[in-house]
């Protein structure tokens, strides 16, 4: 062991006193007393033990017992005790005290009297005459090295021994003990405290408790508002950009391109409908992710996708690359199926309503497709059973009996969805059929143990069924070729590459591509008439069909994989559909298809810290972000700031704010705003002539250096580094215009009024530059700028230099304001709006004690329920009619559980005993009237109990007493659904719905 | 005083009499026997002491000592640090240390990590964005705490940003 101290600190005497009386190795090497040892404190703290190299202990009085306890081990809470009480109360005004004395030669009195009062209650404490039961603890030790200043030399205290009698006897007998004697003469020969002064001096001092603690919390969220607000907190703003260096080659280049002017600069190509691939250039086809149809898209299913892709197109559009965007819902499937039979109405209804909604989001996102199309169409069932005859004629389609899983109470095949069950692979409990979330492996439904219906909570039976299976092992080697081709040439987000190589490496294996279903693609199969595609072998075709949908000659995008490339944006759980089946299908079909050449995949957004949750209302969903009032540019600007590019991400409210006022509001808009305001106040709208020095060229080469990263990023679809390039451009000009001052050279000499024009007259060019690299981000907001510029048309393209685009004597419009300030009591009402229920649970649970009347007007509502359907059941009904019944008393079941709040136990214990249960239950439901008496009484009696509950909860009872009510409220609630000829278990409901699609 | 409450029942310790010492505003527990605890760090190591988690304490001399002194930390530093920069100052240290480490002491939570994430939670909830970037290390470590421990002792989550938001510069 190391001591580390400077001479003459106090400090020191414990340490030495316990290193000398457990007589274990130790060095001490002296520091200076600026000398920092512990690398991570900010003070150079003293003493300190380094215990092994580079592991310290910078508190002498853990360091103390530290060594004590190498010697023999104790944990005695009164040591604990001590210890803290010396270093919370005493060493503070120890220290002060000290410090007044044998520095400033001036004794604080107010430290002074503090002390005596401690040094009261350690005497008070002191009647056994030893601190702790074991003697010569840390304790002792810790305490004495403390004192021993107070009690000895200049600074001593006047008749302690006499006042403090207790004290007196236990200080003496540890002083005297040779290791104590020992450290005295180390750290303060002779007692002599003065040789202290120096060490007291350089030390930190211990931080005191305030008296005005309990007033901060009023003074606090002022502060903390003023933090926000001030625009000096915000480090970009505070750092020189224009101080950083540019190259002569820099220099040079960019007064060259500002000679050359706009020769050199190509014009913006006219988009003519329909766009088809032309030879000898750069022909991208950009797809994102088709969203299902049933779902209303949030923020980061719109980030994901849509959106990113909307971003890369517009960037394409002003490279003058040949491109095109289509994307559509996806349509088909059991999800839709169950979701029409919910809301009474067709499937292809259902898919109108959303259709409907999905388009209007994107429109008010700004989304430019130039084709949103619809699975739903002919031409996509034309297309996918084509491919499908392809593949078959092949031979990449194969058939087996497939063990599927038929629910007995549903009477139908489960569609993977339906099914939940353990993972037969890492045993996570709420696997899904299709995928386990635990592991993220895909499943077949069959594998997995103890499957559940998801819908009835029944145990799903094995049939057999013939089906159709993409033969994917057959597949593999040309998708490997086609894959590793493209990985090195393409631009795939890693988590694309990862995913799609652990696919490859677990081995591929024959993939079911039929269900038995009605809403979706017939298969074009003698034998397999009555069943359809799965809805991902035909979602991707949905990019195709798009495209077949917007032009009749999509064949020259989709079979013509020389001179197109095909971008894929998407969701990283969508990322295997892509990059394994799609492509698989498109190489088995063997037709010359374009297979996906770039993948960029995004992670998940968050909502604040937790997810987007449609049941609980968390978070902004499409429809939502409109009502809020905030324009959808801000939306855009923001989700691509925090596009989840490489990890995960979250939508803040608080930090949209700080973002549009610190960068839209302070940055951007005031520099545009600025100029603007500056031609058009003092020279009257009109660009003057532009004498450009070389602090200019400076200046334009800093921004060429900027523009070249935005295109390079943009060209690696790296869309959140960009709008870094843009708001730096901005930033720049914010300095240049601050250094130069227009507003004072403006009313100068002539000659500075020149100058004057032409710093304005670069600003405004280089705001139209910012018009245009906004505009994939922010097209509305491009549009006012351009507007506000009356800028030419054939700006709109992005050169890889600034050209003079704005030439002398161009007249500007009228500036105003682009952005507008967002509020924080306007961010306070959104985090509100959005917050959504705290939880499923707690929420249900308020909204109990609040509705008895509602409770049991349910109760009964079930109860007569109850008794329809087992009428029905007595009547032999038919089973549609009865099943429909059923749905409706479980519906009302699941209300009267969420009302009354009481968690309902799931688990696999319980099953076992439920199953007898449900065993009795035939013989009851037979007993018509009996039964309904005892529903009745049962009803009664979890009414009762439910209150009682409640009642106890809204008091506050013990735990332990509520707890023990709440399960004979349980217990009761069981009887009621086993009399009502129901399985108990269908009172838990569905578990929290996952927002997944398929 | 609720941090203690909280703790024990966290732990399933169930508190003998624990009050508020008026003048010093110190807790005290009367933990039977005779035994007068006095002071937050040393009725926190009561707690664990009763408890039935004993890997809070530290597997080893060393450690147990370490969590001694980043207890004391906490009193001492934390709770005293109420002018700006004194919370600099205890951003600046715990940042720097857990540049290198996951955990306060050792490779898993102890009751160092408990107490420090509680003391904390005053400061980090004034943080703002831009701070809680600088402090990137000491965040992160507060975020871990908070997803271990917030719900059990009934401390609001934070919201920190897992990506880098604010650059200076581009390059």
């Amino acid at each position: 062991m190391k001591l580390y101290t400077d001479r003459g600190n106090f400090n020191s005497l414990k340490v030495i006193a316990a290193l000398e009386f457990t007589a274990l190795p130790y060095s001490v090497t002296e520091c200076g007393l600026e000398d920092r040892v512990v690398p991570y404190l900010s003070a150079p703290k003293l003493p300190v033990l380094e215990v092994s190299p580079q592991r310290f202990l910078f508190s002498p009085n853990s360091a103390t017992r530290y060594i004590l306890n190498k010697k023999s081990e104790e944990d005695d809470p009164n040591i604990d005790k001590w210890l803290e009480w010396e270093s919370v109360q005493l060493q503070p005004y120890v220290v002060r005290y000290l410090v007044s004395v044998i520095v400033q030669k001036k004794p604080d009195l107010e430290s002074l009297s503090r002390i005596q009062n401690l040094l009261k209650f350690l005497n008070a404490e002191l009647k056994s005459k030893s601190l702790t039961k074991i003697k010569d603890c840390a304790a002792d030790f810790v305490l004495w090295g403390s004192l021993f200043p107070l009690f000895r030399g200049t600074a001593e205290l006047k008749g302690w021994e006499s006042q403090y009698s207790n004290i007196k006897s236990w200080f003496n007998g540890v002083d005297s003990l040779p290791c104590c004697q020992t450290a005295q003469s180390k750290v303060i020969p002779q007692s002599d405290t003065t040789c202290l002064k120096a060490s007291l001096n350089a030390q930190p001092l211990p931080l005191l408790e305030t008296e005005t603690r309990s007033e901060e919390p009023a003074q606090k969220p002022k502060t903390q508002k003023n933090k926000m607000e001030k625009p000096s907190e915000l480090p970009p703003a505070e750092e020189s950009l224009l101080a950083k260096e540019a190259t002569p080659e820099e220099i040079q280049a960019a007064k060259e391109s500002w000679r050359a002017g706009l020769s050199k600069c190509p014009k913006p190509r006219q988009r003519k409908h329909p766009i088809l691939p032309k030879s000898g250039e750069r022909n991208l086809l950009i797809t994102s992710a088709l969203p299902y149809v049933n779902n209303v898209p949030h923020l980061g299913n719109i980030i994901g996708c849509v959106l990113s892709a909307d971003v890369f197109s517009r960037y394409c559009q002003l490279r003058n690359y040949n491109c095109l965007y289509v994307s559509g819902t996806d349509e088909y499937g059991t999800a839709t199926e169950t979701k029409a039979i919910e809301e009474g109405l067709t499937p292809q209804e259902i898919c109108d309503k959303y259709n409907k909604i999905h388009t209007e989001i994107y429109q008010w996102f700004n989304i430019s497709f130039d084709k949103f199309s619809r699975t739903s169409i002919p031409a996509h069932t034309k297309i996918a059973q084509d491919i499908f005859v392809k593949l078959e004629k092949n031979g990449y389609i194969s058939k087996d009996g497939l063990e599927q899983l038929q629910c007995q109470q549903c009477l139908r095949f489960l569609a993977d969805r339906f099914v939940e069950g353990t993972c037969p692979l890492c045993g996570f409990d709420d696997a899904r059929g299709d995928q386990c979330d635990g592991c993220g492996k895909l499943l077949n439904a069959v594998d997995l143990l103890n499957p559940k219906c998801k819908v009835c909570n029944g145990i799903p039976q094995i049939k057999s069924s013939n089906h159709l299976f993409l033969d994917l092992p057959k597949v593999e080697n040309k998708l490997k070729s086609h894959l590793d081709a493209q990985f090195k040439k393409g631009i795939w987000t890693n988590n694309a590459k990862v995913i799609t190589n652990a696919w490859i490496r677990d081995g591929l294996k024959p993939r079911c591509i039929s269900r038995d279903l009605k809403w979706g693609i017939p298969i074009p199969l003698e034998g397999y008439q009555d069943k359809v595609f799965y809805v991902w072998y035909d979602a991707p075709i949905g990019y195709i069909s798009a495209t077949a949908s917007y032009t009749d000659q999509w064949e020259q995008w989709w079979k013509n994989p020389k001179q197109v490339e095909l971008f894929n944006f998407l969701g990283k759980d969508n990322v295997p559909f892509h990059s394994v089946i799609f492509p698989s299908t498109l190489l088995g079909a063997d037709d010359n298809f374009t297979v996906v050449n770039h993948m960029s995949a995004t992670e998940y957004l968050n909502y604040e810290d937790t997810k987007f949750s449609k049941s609980r209302g968390t978070g902004v969903f499409g429809h939502q972000a409109r009502e809020t009032g905030i324009p959808a540019d801000i939306f855009r600007f923001y989700l691509l700031y925090v596009r989840p590019e490489s990890q995960d991400s979250s939508f803040s409210w608080d930090d949209l704010q700080l973002k549009n006022n610190s960068e839209l509001l302070n940055n951007l808009g005031n520099f545009i705003n600025r100029a603007l305001m500056f031609v058009s106040n003092s020279f009257g709208g009109e660009i003057q002539q532009m004498k450009l020095t070389e602090e200019d060229f400076h200046l334009l080469a800093l921004v060429n250096r900027e523009l070249i990263t935005y295109i390079e990023n943009m060209e690696q679809i790296k869309l959140r580094d960009s709008i870094r390039n843009i708001l730096s451009i901005s930033r720049l000009g914010n300095q240049y215009m601050q250094a130069n001052q227009p507003w004072v050279l403006v009313k100068g000499s002539e000659q500075d009024r020149q100058r004057a024009g032409t710093v304005v007259s670069l600003c405004a060019n280089i705001a139209t530059l910012l018009s245009v690299l906004v505009q994939p981000y922010m097209p509305a907001v491009s549009a006012t700028i351009q507007h506000q510029l009356k800028t030419p048309p054939d700006c709109n393209v992005i050169h890889k230099e600034l050209v003079c685009r704005l030439p002398p004597g161009h007249k500007i419009g009228k500036p105003s304001p682009l952005f507008e300030k967002i509020e924080t009591s306007k961010i306070q009402e959104m985090k509100k709006k959005f917050e959504g229920k705290p939880a499923p649970q707690k929420a249900t649970a308020n909204a109990s004690s609040g509705n008895p009347q509602e409770v049991q007007k349910l109760t009964d509502e079930v109860a007569a329920q109850g008794n329809i359907v087992r009428e029905l059941k007595a009547q032999k009904a038919e089973k549609a009619v009865i099943n429909e019944e059923v749905a409706k008393l479980l519906a009302l079941k699941k209300r009267l559980t969420a009302m009354t709040g009481e968690p309902v136990p799931a688990g696999g214990k319980q099953n076992s005993k439920q199953a007898k249960q449900e065993n009795k239950t035939p013989v009851k439901v037979n007993n018509g009237k009996e039964d309904s008496q005892e529903v009745e009484r049962l009803t009664e009696a979890v009414n009762k109990q439910g209150t009682l509950v409640r009642d106890l909860k809204s008091q506050k009872a013990e735990k332990s007493r509520i707890d023990s009510e709440v399960a004979v409220l349980l217990d009761l609630k069981r009887q009621l659904a086993v009399a009502q000829g129901q399985d108990p278990e269908a009172l838990t409901g569905g578990k929290g719905k996952k927002g997944k699609k398929k | 005083m609720e941090e203690l409450n909280n703790l024990a029942s966290y732990l399933g310790v169930s508190l003998g009499k624990l009050v508020l010492d008026a003048k010093e505003k110190v807790p005290v527990l009367k933990a039977g026997n005779g035994l007068t605890v006095r002071g937050l760090v040393s009725v926190a190591k009561q707690i664990v002491r009763q408890s039935e988690s004993p890997e809070l304490k530290g597997s080893s001399t060393e450690e147990r000592a370490a969590i001694d002194q980043w207890l004391e930390y906490r009193v001492t530093q934390v709770d005293k640090s109420l002018q700006e920069k004194d919370v600099t100052n205890v951003l600046k240290e715990t940042n720097e240390y857990l540049s290198h480490h996951v955990y306060f002491v050792g490779y898993q939570p102890t009751l160092a990590d408990i107490i420090l994430y509680l003391g904390l939670h005053r400061i980090f909830e004034e943080l703002t964005f831009v701070e809680k970037q600088k402090y990137i290390h000491v965040c992160r470590w507060f975020s871990n705490m908070q997803s271990l421990f917030a719900d059990k002792m009934s401390k609001k989550h934070l919201v920190f940003q897992r990506n880098k938001i604010f650059s200076g510069t581009a390059h």
